[in-house]
Order: structure tokens, then sequence, then C-alpha cells
């Protein structure tokens, strides 16, 4: 540890905290994520050791990077590389509105990261706004604590996944034999959100809530638009009517936009978009490199 | 039954390191590490841990290994049953264009588990700066005799059709950059028959605790690539195997067992605190990639290409398995294996040869293969016979494993024949 001072604390990750920090001898600002190992515990917790074995081989610009660990008798700490913010604290500082070019660069940026993930056969299982952005704007996924490496098939996995808002319908069903797609419907939310300056599409109270607030805009599925009665934890659901305004609900998106969300925001996810073909929609048929606007809100905050 | 010290005499009587296993034997202070293994072997459908609870065991300990072994609704790969009917059609030839051969990694010497200091660790060599995938590995396009076999499947997102070719080079590319090395053991103080009976026993315990089939793969591969860096003297052998399998059952289980648990089925030979000092040393010393891909994802891809049925997959499985115990054989990538069990399975029960739509996929050619598939006949006929491939002849003599372990197909000739031309085909 003398090998870095440690500058700040800036959060608390899925198990433990986080500092902000320098290295010593080369100046270099990074992230130490802490996590603690207890004598009479179970050792290196199986999150930490996915997020170590994940992110050691996941190399790509919108990925955050692992340069190191360190261990020591009581803990062990990741040394990741070091971004400005994360996209909640973007939210707070925007000013209640997102301009187009930076909304299609982040999504782009985030579908990048996502399709990589999926190449390299790794679901994240956990994206929300933790997404984490550099001075430079790009931005980079980040808190690998849920994610882990599929086979294919892909076969169950848990369905304690996703934090709630950010949760597709199946897995909030109780669905185990989930694939890509699953994080997918995040990118969706997540989507929306940007486009919307930081309002979340679905913030539900529960998982019932959670469903109700889908479905009042998808509309309830029937058996004739997804066999969605033989998931687990399936309940019957009021039959909303489809209300997909998506104009109203995203006012700002481009239309291509609002077409883009709706492939992503589908209730079944064996029709939902992979990230792969959501790269390819006409949304970012226009797409540029990261946008003078994106570095402007990022340097008016000054770090 | 016998124990370990009894065991390992009789070969050591043949072998020529008799003698420090004799004094060993002739001096019963302390029980080997190994020899508990060998102590709970059980050979019949009998469990492990009925044996164990039967005698003595401490409540708190059973307890535990109860509470983590009869998890509610735990999920259990299910290989899809109707992998087809046969179908074949023609090849093209894209060995040249594989990964490079793998270098020997530089092997240390070291016989003591060094205390765990503040030391950094630098994960990782420098890899793809970019998303580019190693596309150099093989050719995308295929030949006009080559089956599309995910052209079906844009409907059903659990096949990943849209980058399961993806995935499949980027495994080679993962395979390839952490190989075992043939031979490891030597120099190194252990035998291989150690490794053998360790093996043979992390499979009897693997199958006790209901893990998925992933984990026993993935276990012995981190055993290996673990020793081959870091040879572990004799006596701790059995903890770096316990230890294999909790990062695995971390890595790849829902709900893996508790550190408690590979305690007690050591018989306490360690404590939970040597296991959890072995745990940070092993994924120090295998640079924290448990990302290698195994056999059995191969073996999957493999058996889509040749519209296998579940039959000839089970097959091939029970060899991939038998070869595990194979210390001749643990040098041989996991691809390159599942495609060897493959063809040998459908060989066996169908007469069938190597068509060009599984050379494409699994990237070898029947020449390729041959020596593996002589070594593999090898194991299947000494199954028959040897004690150390019980264990996995039990588990795939189950109603569940097809009774595969009992076909007559296993017990052919052509067996034989192939398993004598082993010698001639080295691998």
């Amino acid at each position: 540890m003398h090998k870095y001072e440690k500058i700040e604390k800036i959060g608390e990750g899925t198990y433990g905290t986080v500092f902000k920090a320098k290295n010593r001898e080369s100046g270099e600002v990074v992230a130490l994520k802490r996590v603690q190992l207890d004598e009479d515990d179970e050792g290196v917790p199986s999150s930490a050791l996915r997020e170590i074995c994940i992110l050691k081989e996941l190399k790509h610009r919108n990925v955050v990077r692992l340069h190191d660990v360190l261990h020591s008798e009581r803990k062990m700490t990741l040394v990741f590389e070091y971004c400005e913010q994360d996209l909640k604290k973007y939210f707070d500082s925007c000013g209640g509105e997102i301009d187009r070019a930076t909304v299609q660069s982040f999504m782009y940026q985030l579908l990048k990261g996502l399709a990589f993930c999926h190449q390299q056969n790794i679901l994240h299982r956990d994206l929300k706004p933790n997404l984490l952005i550099n001075k430079n704007g790009e931005l980079k996924l980040a808190d690998f604590g849920l994610a882990r490496s599929f086979g294919i098939p892909v076969r169950c996995y848990s369905a304690e996944v996703v934090t709630l808002w950010y949760r597709p319908p199946d897995v909030l069903f109780g669905a185990k034999l989930y694939s890509t797609t699953i994080d997918t419907w995040s990118a969706g939310c997540i989507f929306a959100e940007i486009s919307n300056a930081g309002i979340p599409l679905f913030p539900g109270n529960d998982v019932e809530d959670q469903l109700k607030r889908i479905f009042k805009v998808l509309g309830t599925p029937t058996e004739q638009t997804w066999g969605v009665s033989k998931l687990p934890e399936y309940k019957i659901f009021p039959l909303y009517p489809a209300n997909t305004h998506w104009s109203a609900i995203t006012p700002r998106l481009p239309s291509s936009g609002h077409d883009l969300l709706k492939g992503l925001i589908v209730a079944n996810p064996n029709e939902r978009l992979t990230a792969v073909n959501a790269l390819k929609h006409r949304y970012f048929a226009d797409i540029q490199s990261i946008p003078v606007s994106v570095i402007y809100i990022l340097a008016k905050n000054q770090f | 039954m016998s124990t370990l010290a009894t065991r390992v005499n009789s070969q050591a009587q043949a072998g020529n390191h008799g003698a420090i296993i004799k004094k060993r034997s002739a001096v019963p202070t302390r029980r080997p590490a190994l020899g508990t293994i060998n102590n709970q072997k059980i050979t019949t459908s009998k469990s492990l841990l009925d044996a164990k609870s039967k005698t003595q065991l401490p409540k708190t300990t059973s307890n535990a290994l109860k509470s983590s072994t009869n998890l509610p609704t735990k999920p259990r790969t299910v290989l899809q049953k109707s992998v087809l009917t046969k179908n074949y059609v023609n090849a093209i030839k894209l060995e040249s264009q594989k990964s490079n051969p793998i270098k020997p990694a530089k092997l240390q010497q070291t016989t003591e588990v060094p205390s765990i200091k503040d030391s950094p660790m630098v994960i990782g060599s420098p890899c793809k700066q970019t998303d580019e995938l190693a596309s150099n590995i093989f050719d995308l396009k295929l030949k006009p005799d080559v089956e599309d076999i995910d052209e079906n499947d844009t409907e059903n997102p659990q096949l990943c059709s849209e980058f399961v070719n993806d995935i499949y080079h980027y495994m080679l590319y993962l395979e390839s950059v952490s190989p075992i090395n043939r031979n490891y053991l030597k120099d190194t103080g252990l035998k291989s028959k150690m490794r053998c009976i360790l093996v043979d026993w992390l499979i009897q315990v693997h199958h006790r605790f209901q893990l998925l089939q992933e984990t026993l793969y993935l276990t012995i591969a981190i055993l290996d690539r673990f020793l081959q860096v870091h040879p572990v003297p004799r006596a701790k052998l059995q903890l770096a195997g316990v230890t294999a399998m909790l990062l695995a059952s971390k890595y790849e289980e829902m709900y893996a067992p508790e550190v408690s648990d590979f305690v007690y089925i050591t018989d306490k030979a360690f404590s939970q605190a040597q296991i959890l000092t072995m745990e940070i040393l092993m994924l120090k010393t295998i640079n924290f990639s448990l990302g290698r891909p195994l056999p059995l994802h191969f073996l999957r891809r493999n058996s889509k290409a040749g519209q296998v049925d579940a039959i000839q997959h089970t097959l091939a499985k029970y060899l991939m398995e038998l070869s595990l115990v194979d210390y001749d054989m643990c040098h041989i990538s996991p691809s390159k294996l599942a495609a060897g069990s493959l063809c040998l399975s459908i060989k066996l029960l169908e007469d069938a040869d190597w068509s060009p739509t599984l050379e494409h996929y699994s990237t070898y050619s029947k020449e390729d293969l041959l020596p593996v598939v002589c070594h593999l006949a090898k194991n299947l006929k000494s199954a028959e016979k040897s004690s150390y491939q019980q264990a996995v002849k039990s588990k795939y003599s189950s109603h569940k494993m097809l009774k595969i372990a009992q076909i007559d197909e296993v017990k052919q000739a052509l067996v034989g024949e192939l398993a004598e031309q082993a010698d001639i085909h080295k691998l």
C-alpha cells in the first residue's frame, strides 16, 4: 500500500469502500476498491473474485480498466483507472438538460462496452447510472460485482440480479434463464434516463410496482404476445393497454431514438435488441467522436 | 479398503521411488494428508458423505455441509436432450490458421507456501486494446461445403447466434494464453500417481457436493495451472486440490460450498486459515485468470455442429472426464480434448466420420485428432479395471448419464485397436 497515497473516499462499492488515490512514483491518480478478508470468513467474496477475473480480461475503452490487485493478510485492494465522475453525478450537474449529441454519444459508448462484454461471454447484470465518465467524456462500464461469464447455450443463473429499476420484466417474474438481453433492457432504461437528464424511466417501489409501471407503458403481456405465465414468479396483472407514446415519455429524443428505445424496452427477452444490433440502429447513423458539449459540461464541474 | 500408503506402496514396488513411501507406511505416526483421500474412496454409488456421516461427525460441520448441499432449487445444467439427428456436409481445413503453439512456462522450484505480505501483483499481460477479437484464429467466412449451424437460431437469445462465433474465437485465444505444460510434474518431487489419486478424489467430492460440471473441469484446470508454476510439498497437495475447488465453485456456482465444508471433507487435515491462505496464493499464482474456457464449452459447440444425439454427447463427456485423471493428457488444450472426445464418440456409436462441418467449427482435422483419439481409447479401455477411474466410471454408469459406461459400444474391439496405437501416435 505504500505505492499509493490516499486522497479521499469516493464511495461504497458492492463489497467495499472506494478511495481516490495517487501513485507515489508516477503521480497517476487511481481509484482503490478495498475488499476486507476476515480470517473466520469465506475468504475472497465470489463477487470480488468474479469482478477481478472478468475485468482482468476485459480491455476496452468503454470498460473500466483494472490496473492491479494488491493484497495483504486481511484485505485485497483493487486498483482501477480513475474516472472523474459517474453518470449520476453528471445528471446532477447538467442543469436538467443533456443535448442530443451527448445523449447519443453516451448511449453509443454504453452499447459499445456492453457488446464487447457480451462478445467475451460476460453478462454484466447490474447496469444502472453507475457508469463512469472521465474528463475526456469517455463513458465506461463499471461495478462488475454481479457479472459472470456464460456458456452457450446459456444456462440458468441467479434471478436475484440487476437493481430493481433496471431489471427486465422476465427477471422480475423470477426468470433464471436469461441471456445477453438482460443487459440491453437496463441499457434501454438508462437511455431514457439520459435523454430526460436523470429522470428514471421506471422508478418502482417494489417488484409489483415495478412491473405495473412497465406494463402501463408496454401493455400487460398476454399468452399471445409472450408466454409469460410459465415464469417461476408469474402473477396476474390488470390488463393495461399498450400506451407506448415514447414521444411523451422521452420528448427530447428524435424519432430514430424512440425507435431504438422501442427495440430495447421490450418485455419478451427474445424480441429485445442485442447490443450488437442496437449499435447498427439508424439512431447512430450520424455518430461522431465524443462531442465537445460533453467535455464542456465536464469542465464546468471543475474537477 | 486399502489405504493410500498400501496402494501407493504396491505401485512403488514396481517403480523406483518405493523407499520413501515404504518408510512412510512403516511408521504410521500421522496419516499423510492424501491418505484421507483414499480412506474415503468410494467405488460404488455409496456416497462419500453418507459413509462419513455414519461414523463420527461433529454436528456443526455436518449442518454446515447440509445447508450448502441442500440448497433450494439449485439449478443444474441440463443438456438439450434433443441435440438432433445426423446430417453432415462437406469440408474446409483451417488448422493452418490456428493460434500460436503453446510456449512452455518457466517452472518455478518452490517447495513451500510463502507467507502473504503486502506484495503487489501485476494483473495480466498487455492484451488486445481494441474490441477487435482475435479474428486471425480462424476464418470467419464459411466455405460452401460447411453448414452454417447458427442460421436458424436468431429467435433464441439463449444461443447467442449473433456473437457465438466471436465468443468461440475468444475462447480459443484464451486457452492459447493459459496453457498447461506437458509433464509439468517433472522435477517437482510430485509423482504423476499423486495427481491421479487427487483428481480421482476431487471427482468424488465434486459429485457429493452436487456441483456443476463446469466446476469440476475448472477445478482441475486451476490445480494444474497452479502446480506447474508453484509445486507444493506432497502433504499440501490435497490442500491445493480443495482450494482449487473452492475457487472454481466461487467462480462458477450460484451457491458455493462453504470453506468449512472443504475443511470437513479433508477430515480436518487442513484448517480454514490454511485454505484461505492457499486461496490467495493460488489466485496470485494463476494471476486471477479463471476465465480459461473448459472442454465442456467446446464440446457443446461441436455437438451442435455435429448434430449429435444425447448418447453421443454423453459418451464424449465420459471420455473427457476420464481424461481428467490421465496425467499424460493434462496438457491437451480444452478445444482439442473436446474435439477428440466427440470424434471417438461418434466413431464408436455410429461409425461416423469427422465431417467438414465438425472440422470447421472445432478447428481440428481428423488427422490432428488421431493421437488424442487413441489416448482416449486407451483410457476407455483401462477404465475397465483401473481403480483411479472408478469414480468417473460409476458416475457414468448412472441412469442420469444414460449408463454410458456400461454400453456395449465402449467394449468393442475398435477401442482396443485404437488404444494399441496410442504409443505410436504420441500426444
